[in-house]
């Protein structure tokens, strides 16, 4: 017998080994599971929501924010709006074209800014303000005969506005050449 | 001898095409949601205010047959027209400083009666068939949820319309 040659106890041992190498292999060998992110139908939850808002945004002619100073009234009318100048009468100020045109005070418009003092019904800045857009509307005009100026104002009047200051924007407005109106509400009838 | 292993390549990203469109909607899913407009608008036709003296409208009975004023005070509706069309129930007056009450005052709990205004104005409009105008005032204080309340109330309704051109005045002398 070969005094070099492996025992049986060594030859065991070897395949032993052999066979939890071959294991190890086999491990290391094995498919990697691609785990695909199925976003089929994410995408289709994403693209209909998109157009949904999308055709939401581009149907309302004014983009009106509310909030606690501006509420409009409820009414059942469901008379449709149109793009024109408008006119917001919040809690605490009245813009023209969303830009602030002044202040007020308790719900009134202080008597510095009227023409004709506290019991007149001129408001000098608001009418500077709608006179402005009036000439940048008889610009368009001028240029464009298929948008003529028609002298509509949109009115957003928060719900707790008292009569007489509708009345001074009106007036006011009135004196800009707007003559006629139209009163933003929230309809009830159409939800 | 184990076989040689084949180099893996790495798994290809099969999204990536995708990413820049998930870009662009996730940015803008939330801009349209916020400016997303979930109620209703409506407009309602008025015309300008008419600053006139009570003297004044009594003269012009003549131009307008009818003449139809609804004033709304803190006491509630006063109703007045031309002499030639009075009502029995019509007292004529349009402020509550004459010391007439008003000729529908406010229900008991404090608010105004939308439900009455509306049949007054219907009894109006079934001996004026060709009137559509109508003559709005308020008192300064007035809020301006009650006067489109108003409105509201003399439009009546596409099956029975009432007076639906509005004319917003001050009126009160």
């Amino acid at each position: 017998m070969d005094p070099q040659a492996p025992t049986t106890n060594e030859v065991v041992d070897k395949l032993w080994a052999d066979k939890r190498e071959l294991k190890k292999k086999k491990r290391r060998m094995r498919p990697i599971i691609k785990e695909e992110l199925i976003i089929t139908s994410l995408m289709d939850a994403f693209t209909i929501i998109l157009c949904f808002l999308l055709k939401t945004f581009g149907s309302d002619p004014i983009q009106i924010k509310e909030s606690d100073e501006m509420r409009l009234p409820l009414s059942v009318s469901e008379m449709p709006l149109k793009p024109a100048a408008t006119v917001a009468i919040t809690a605490n100020s009245v813009l023209v074209d969303d830009v602030k045109v002044l202040d007020l005070r308790h719900g009134a418009v202080d008597e510095s800014y009227k023409r004709d003092g506290q019991d007149g019904l001129y408001i000098t800045p608001l009418y500077d303000a709608l006179h402005e857009a009036v000439q940048k509307q008889k610009a368009i005009a001028a240029r464009n005969p298929a948008v003529p100026f028609q002298g509509l104002l949109m009115v957003l009047g928060h719900r707790e506005t008292n009569y007489r200051l509708i009345t001074e924007v009106l007036y006011t407005a009135g004196q800009a050449e707007f003559d006629k109106f139209k009163f933003v509400v929230v309809s009830t009838k159409a939800q | 001898m184990p076989k040689r292993l084949k180099r893996l390549q790495p798994p290809q990203d099969e999204i990536n095409p995708l990413i820049p469109i998930m870009n662009l909607v996730c940015m803008l899913i939330p801009f349209l949601l916020l400016s997303a407009a979930f109620i209703q608008y409506a407009a309602i036709n008025v015309q300008a205010p008419k600053i006139q003296s009570a003297s004044q409208q009594q003269q012009q009975p003549d131009q307008m047959p009818l003449n139809l004023t609804v004033m709304v005070t803190n006491e509630g509706f006063h109703f007045k027209v031309n002499p030639q069309h009075r009502l029995p129930w019509m007292a004529m007056e349009t402020d509550s400083a004459s010391g007439a009450g008003p000729d529908i005052p406010k229900k008991p709990d404090g608010e105004y009666d939308y439900e009455q205004l509306t049949d007054k104005l219907k009894e109006i409009k079934e001996k004026h068939q060709d009137e559509n105008q109508i003559i709005i005032g308020c008192e300064d204080n007035i809020k301006y949820e009650i006067l489109i309340k108003v409105m509201d109330a003399s439009r009546g309704t596409d099956e029975s319309p009432l007076f639906k051109d509005v004319v917003l005045t001050r009126g009160i002398a």
